[in-house]
């Protein structure tokens, strides 16, 4: 079984990037590679959550945010490592894969619901003034 | 831009001064990773001010027309993690190592001294404490900000003669 609503989307992934000897950032190398999946709009709980996760670590507000259902694994930033998350474009705007999660399926316990085995990710508006 | 010059500059004296890998003395607001271990992040123009009312402008003996800028510029160093307070330590001292100093300050045109204490602003990341130091340089640098070719004024005369047999 697929995710219901899904199409092909074109997701750039990144390599983890390193420093060079002049203490400058360099981005790893690209791929580009079609993942199957559903881009949706995020309930406004959602979004609450993410924010409120985002301000404890000290940033601000987010601008534009989606959730994305795949079968798929998709990559989430993770300054750790100096990842980036998986990038992909939806009507002309370019989004980063900040958080995910893996669903496994099966029956929800105490409810009626049974899901597909599926990742769940969301994802944020690039700013083109903080790349 | 002076500011690619003036860290490029810092990075050359906190390198040699602290002995950490260049790519532990890293340029601030990239978003990017942490470096492993102790690292320190320059912000290389916290603010900056021209020195005097106008810039200086030099006649060569080419004839062409230089404008020299002076300027002062605050830096921000902080360090981060074990040591932190030794790096910055000795990043300070090393301001009076004459080898360090010249060759990355005096060598690039530009002087510079400590105008802050180094400062304790170690804080709880997670559900420990991070040591990290702070501390500001003031630098003044000395660069050449001749605009390309459009100055305005005229640099050249041409002119042909036409003679005609009378």
């Amino acid at each position: 079984m697929t995710i219901p609503f899904s199409a092909p989307l074109s997701v750039t992934r990144y390599d983890p990037g390193a420093y060079d000897s002049n203490g400058l950032w360099v981005d790893g190398s690209t791929s580009v590679l079609s993942v199957n999946a559903s881009v949706q709009p995020v309930t406004p709980r959602a979004r609450q959550a993410i924010e409120d996760e985002i301000q404890r670590e000290g940033g601000s507000h987010l601008v534009g945010l989606l959730v994305v259902y795949s079968d798929q694994e998709l990559k989430g930033d993770y300054k750790n490592t100096g990842e980036i998350g998986d990038r992909f474009t939806v009507q002309g705007q370019t989004f980063e894969v900040i958080k995910r999660s893996h669903w496994n399926g099966g029956i929800i316990s105490d409810s009626p619901k049974i899901t597909l085995g599926h990742w769940q990710c969301y994802a944020a508006l690039v700013d083109e003034k903080t790349l | 831009m002076n500011e690619d010059l003036i860290y490029q500059a810092v990075h050359s004296w906190l390198t040699q001064a602290t002995g950490l890998d260049g790519s532990k003395v890293i340029k601030a607001y990239q978003n990017a990773t942490e470096p492993e271990g102790l690292y320190i992040s320059v912000i290389p123009v916290l603010s900056m001010n021209p020195i005097g009312i106008i810039d200086e402008e030099i006649h060569t003996t080419e004839g062409e027309l230089v404008t020299i800028s002076r300027r002062t510029a605050m830096v921000q160093i902080d360090a981060y993690g074990a040591g932190s307070f030794g790096a910055l330590n000795d990043a300070m001292d090393a301001l009076g190592n004459r080898t360090i100093y010249e060759s990355a300050f005096v060598d690039n045109s530009m002087s510079a001294r400590q105008i802050q204490s180094i400062t304790n602003t170690t804080a709880l990341k997670g559900s420990r404490y991070e040591q990290r130091f702070t501390c500001s340089i003031e630098i003044e640098i000395g660069y050449d900000s001749t605009p390309d070719g459009s100055r305005g004024y005229f640099d050249c005369v041409e002119y042909d003669v036409e003679i005609s047999e009378g």
